[in-house]
């Protein structure tokens, strides 16, 4: 059956009968935010409410402006993160072998420019970290893990794109091969990188588990919208990947 | 019922102790709304990495930014009368619009620095712009 297609052009409903959020859901994430709340600080994880992450100073809307002609948060690009550490998340994230996905959407072009880093997710466990974020260098987005000592890191340069983003990092070290890959829009981007060590396994920290910034502080905060976010304990396939992203 | 005013405002330490610093900025912290159902309107803020400034957000009564307002919390955290508090008065320009900063004083020492991002009145968007280019002209402060 074909794709339907409403709102931004995009698929909201797959196959006839699932919402996006379903064919997240169908692929078995640990974790998973929409991010399409229209009130309130708590951003939803329909996976485990124990894993809710807390909005702190993001515009929610109540229009069309997400990905999949659902609201998203705007972050401001001066104070503004969702808090996503939990406890029960800490419990179950596996950093040895997973996938990161989050849509991102910067302000404006000019955000691309701007000389400053802005991290899209943030997951540290103590000196072992996995993020996403707009690099410092002009018109650079870059996936990265500093795992073990070792910093492995994917980058595509030349982004100047003011749509909708859908960002997705794998990283495995279960054939010993370390390996990060990075990619937008369900294809791969940048160098794989296998510059990583072994993930330690400690609990992720409760200040540097974020959405739209570095850490709680905030840093590195994010200046657009950012959309929905999952985390799986597997390597998603590229077929997979590519299925999160439909156009 | 006071106006409101939502945007972005810094203080910066220049000369308080460890438990004045801490003490004005728990009462700053209570400033706006206690609910509401936007995040950005419910105060929440910033701290630069050194720990010695902030930047604040939220849906504030105007009345609550003004210098006789922090004039009013230093005087109480000193224990002083207001009226012995000396300020200058400077406009910044640190994208496109105006914003006033405050240097509050007593008896010829600097104690506080605030800055009104946009200014008392900037929409929420301009003072974004103000507070988003000083980030970038002080990012090695505050990244």
């Amino acid at each position: 059956m074909p794709i339907m297609t409403v709102g931004t052009g995009r698929a909201l409903i797959y196959s006839g009968i699932q919402t996006y959020d379903q064919r997240v859901l169908a692929t078995g994430p640990i974790a998973y935010w929409p991010q399409s709340e229209t009130a309130g600080v708590t951003a939803h994880c329909l996976v485990n409410p124990l894993q809710d992450g807390t909005y702190n100073g993001v515009t929610l809307a109540n229009d069309n402006t997400g990905p999949f002609g659902t609201p998203a948060p705007f972050f401001d690009g001066a104070n503004d993160y969702c808090n996503t550490f939990s406890a029960a998340l800490s419990a179950v994230f596996n950093g040895a072998t997973g996938s990161i996905m989050i849509w991102a959407k910067v302000a404006n072009v000019g955000v691309w420019t701007d000389g400053l880093r802005r991290d899209a997710i943030m997951l540290r466990s103590g000196g072992d970290y996995y993020y996403s974020y707009r690099n410092v260098v002009n018109n650079n987005y870059t996936y990265q893990g500093i795992v073990g000592g070792g910093a492995a890191a994917a980058s595509e340069g030349g982004v100047a794109i003011t749509d909708w983003m859908c960002q997705v990092m794998t990283f495995s070290d279960s054939n010993n091969d370390d390996l990060l890959i990075g990619y937008r829009d369900g294809a791969a981007v940048g160098i794989p990188s296998a510059a990583m060590n072994a993930w330690g396994g400690g609990a992720l920290n409760a200040t540097w588990t974020c959405i739209g910034a570095t850490n709680t502080t905030p840093a590195q905060v994010w200046h657009g919208w950012l959309g929905p976010c999952a985390i799986w304990n597997r390597v998603l396939t590229p077929a997979e990947i590519a299925g999160l992203y439909v156009t | 019922m006071a106006d409101k005013w939502h945007g972005y405002f810094a203080i910066e330490d220049i000369n308080l102790s460890d438990a004045q610093r801490d003490t004005l900025v728990a009462v700053l912290k209570k400033l706006g709304p206690e609910t509401h159902p936007s995040p950005a309107c419910l105060n929440h803020w910033r701290t630069r990495l050194d720990g010695d400034a902030a930047i604040f957000e939220a849906l504030f009564d105007e009345d609550m930014l003004t210098v006789d307002a922090f004039k009013e919390r230093l005087a109480n955290i000193f224990n002083i009368d207001p009226e012995t508090i000396d300020h200058t008065l400077v406009i910044y320009h640190f994208g496109d619009g105006n914003t006033p900063v405050a240097v509050f004083s007593r008896n010829g020492t600097n104690y506080l620095r605030m800055a009104l991002f946009g200014g008392p009145s900037a929409t929420w968007e301009e003072s974004g712009d103000e507070v988003r280019a000083y980030l970038a002209l002080y990012a090695d402060q505050w990244e």
